[in-house]
């Protein structure tokens, strides 16, 4: 069997997984054919392309099953926690209770692309007025509506104060056609004053430690809803416990992440990657398979790597990518166009970073809920891209700009002018919708003019 | 002269500002529609009006202007961000917004204040309660519409005469700026007991506005009004981009059962003949 890297279609796909069966390959429950997905709606899998690792299929297999991972859950008595915008620590919370398990709504950003836009999920968005001057998140509200995608949470907890207009707006909405979230307040997080008490917060940031009393006040209400609602007292120790493994699963994917960005030849696509980045945010609804997962990728790429093996034909360009991307396709796209991912901010850095251990789980959770690049302002987040893009040698910087996103076009202007003053760097700044096949081949060529700026760049 | 604070958000309680002997002064913005695609014309307008002032108060009260604070042209010591809490139910958001306008009276300090007595800001609410209370307009004749929303712009003023000459009338100014984002009158035993803790509850646990969490005062007040001042059609005023007010839309016309309208404020002058068809195209309807 042929195991160099490689990336390959989904029709390919059929033929690797005899390969791969044939060689024994061995799967957990959720795993089989990459392409039995598409008899749930997921058409876009068809435009994609994949690394043809083992791991990979996991990976996806993994990503692409959560819905009936939920019900799953529902149906063995688990209480189901729908987490929304904070992305990354009230789920940690949740899962350091036995009976609790926890998604986020928010990931129905991403149904209209992969299932393009053959739901009913932006039709009825649209009905309650909620429409395409928002951002994709908007299918969530489709989505709950519509009963499609995942069950009906028993507890929903949304955060708002410094978060998007666009999220906040949305929810509100989904308040008033009957559900009921449990409002949490997350406040700007400011720069202390010359004589305040002041922490570092993982990550670098700084807050006013009064600031981070709040949020923990904030995150205490949150732990007493969840223990009425699991009728388990969610203890401190529990809390301990669950941060230690959310600190596992940052470790694996910091050591993935780095590999992946420094390797000499790319050991992993941007796809994958963006994908693995995904789960360490929920844990997409188990946390144990998440470090399976991870395992396999990382045992794959340390193997690449080792064996000086990977994708790509000779030194694509390093580019460093800031925010999600609404299509997946944009991240093939990146590649096709001779280019390479070396760094990586989609909006929650703050959930790959390490939790403080040596304070109480309370203001560990708090710091890092302060810590998220979203809710300060749009220079620190500049700032931390910049330092990050420097380490990691990018040679370009592309900020996919999220349509109808509330935030894009100021804190755009703010990274991209930090970038070109700090770092001389060039940089693209791109808008791509839920479905790019009509604007694709715009977006190719400014994809292209990057990659020609970096080749033009290195040959001075 | 004595340094003036300009500020645009009714949650920036002007009381506050002057009881530290500084001015305030509620900018009526104008301009911005050169705005970068995606940014609210309306924040962008006040970010330029902002900044020729001594000084200015940015709030968090949504993203845009949130974010527009770091893109104010003027010296950043001079620039305060005024945490304004969306969640308005819990006793830690309102210490909050306590402490934030404790943070601002220290900003006011640094710039030339005098932190006030106890006694002195009692005053200067009295006054301004008063004067709230005396400005009460006498509007009759026309069919009776709501103007909701945002803040106007000063170009946007003639949106009231638009009303006029159709035929109608702005029986409730509920845009920002109007008495829907004025403060409940203050109690005087609370003045008497504490005046700042009465001048926050009144401004944070009163005014009613899209981005509280849950924004039931901004509906409650809306169905009382409308019902009271027998409101038979709304204008939504919403700027371009602005997406806290456009999800309004839809929720108030379930709410209201009556029609409404939305202009969109912000875009380009040749709008303008749309928007009057649009508002007497409604209350032709109306009439
Ligand atoms: S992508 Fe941006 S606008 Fe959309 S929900 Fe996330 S933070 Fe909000
Ligand atoms: S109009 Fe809307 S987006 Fe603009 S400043 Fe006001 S609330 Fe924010």
């Amino acid at each position: 069997m042929n195991d160099l890297p490689a990336q390959i279609s989904l029709d390919q796909w059929a033929e690797r997984y005899r390969q791969l069966c044939d060689g024994g390959l061995r799967e957990p429950w959720y795993g089989g054919p990459l392409a039995r997905h598409l008899a749930d709606g997921d058409y876009r899998l068809l435009r994609l392309r994949y690394d043809n690792s083992a791991a990979a299929l996991r990976l996806w297999n993994f990503l692409l099953t959560e819905e009936s991972r939920l019900f799953k859950a529902r149906q063995e008595g688990k209480k189901i926690i729908g987490t929304m915008k904070d992305l990354g620590t009230v789920p940690i919370m949740a899962y350091s209770l036995p009976n609790a398990i926890a998604f986020y709504p928010d990931g129905a950003w991403w149904v209209p692309c992969i299932m393009e836009n053959t739901t009913r999920d932006l039709r009825i968005a649209d009905s309650l007025g909620i429409d395409e001057s928002f951002c994709p998140v908007r299918a969530m509200l489709g989505a709950f509506v519509a009963c499609e995608h995942f069950p009906q949470p028993d507890l929903l907890i949304c955060s708002v104060g410094a978060t998007c207009d666009d999220f906040s707006a949305i929810a509100q909405r989904l308040a008033s056609v009957g559900y009921s979230p449990f409002w949490w307040e997350i406040p700007h997080r400011r720069r202390p004053d010359p004589d305040e008490p002041a922490v570092t917060l993982p990550g670098g940031f700084a807050a006013p430690v009064s600031q981070v009393a709040f949020v923990k006040g904030e995150l205490q209400r949150i732990r007493r809803e969840l223990s009425t609602v699991c009728s388990r007292e969610l203890t401190d120790d529990m809390l301990a416990a669950g941060i230690r493994v959310a600190n596992r699963v940052r470790g694996m994917l910091r050591e993935l992440r780095q590999l992946v960005f420094t390797a000499p030849r790319c050991p992993l696509p941007a796809l994958e990657l963006l994908i693995a980045e995904m789960l360490a945010i929920h844990y997409c609804s188990d946390r144990g398979e998440t470090l399976a997962v991870y395992q396999d990728l990382l045992d794959e790429v340390r193997r690449r790597v080792a064996d000086n093996q990977g994708l790509f034909p000779a030194d694509p360009a390093r580019i460093f990518w800031v925010n999600p991307v609404a299509d997946l396709r944009a991240m093939n796209l990146l590649e096709e166009c001779g280019g390479r991912l070396c760094g990586t901010e989609f909006l929650f850095c703050h959930a790959l970073d390490e939790i403080p251990e040596d304070v109480s789980p309370m203001d560990a959770l708090a710091q890092m809920a302060l810590a998220d690049p979203m809710v300060g302002s749009a220079g620190d987040r500049a700032m931390r891209i910049c330092n990050d893009a420097r380490r990691l040698n990018a040679e370009a910087v592309l900020i996919s700009r999220i349509p109808g996103a509330s935030h894009c076009a100021l804190e755009g202007r703010v990274i991209r002018e930090m970038i070109e003053s700090e770092l001389r760097l060039p940089v693209l700044e791109l808008e791509v919708p839920p479905l790019s096949d009509a604007v694709g081949p715009a977006i190719q060529t400014r994809m292209q003019a990057l990659v020609e700026a970096v080749r033009q760049r290195r040959a001075r | 002269m004595s340094v003036s604070i300009a500020y645009l958000s009714p949650f920036v309680p002007a009381e506050w500002i002057e009881a530290h002997g500084l001015r305030a002064r509620r900018v009526e913005a104008e301009g911005g529609v050169s705005a970068a695609a995606g940014a609210c014309p309306l924040a962008t307008a006040f970010a330029q009006c902002a900044s020729d002032r001594d000084a200015v108060v940015f709030t968090t009260t949504c993203d845009q202007m949130r974010r527009m604070a770091e893109r104010c042209c003027i010296d950043p010591s001079r620039v305060f961000l005024m945490n304004v809490p969306a969640t308005w139910e819990t006793a830690g958001a309102f210490a909050l917004y306590t402490a934030e306008l404790r943070r601002l009276g220290r900003f006011m300090v640094r710039l030339g204040g005098i932190a006030p007595a106890a006694q002195q800001l009692a005053t200067v609410m009295r006054e301004h309660d008063i004067a709230r209370r005396s400005g009460a307009v006498v509007v009759d004749g026309g069919t009776p519409v709501a103007m909701v929303g945002a803040p106007l712009r000063r170009e946007d003023r003639w949106l009231f005469d638009c009303v006029n000459h159709a035929g109608g009338c702005v029986a409730l100014d509920a845009t920002e700026g109007g008495p829907r984002c004025w403060p409940a009158q203050f109690d005087e035993r609370g003045m008497a007991a504490d005046p700042l803790a009465e001048l926050a509850r009144k401004y944070f646990l009163t005014i009613p506005d899209a981005f509280r969490r849950p924004d039931t005062l901004l509906q409650e007040y809306l169905q009382r009004e409308v019902a009271l001042r027998t409101i038979r059609g709304v204008i939504l005023v919403r700027y371009l981009w602005c997406d806290q007010w456009h999800a309004q839309l839809v929720r108030l016309k379930e709410s209201l059962k009556i029609p409404v309208i939305e202009i969109d404020l912000g875009g380009q002058d040749h709008d303008l003949p749309r928007i009057r068809t649009r508002i007497e195209s409604l209350i032709g309807i109306l009439r």
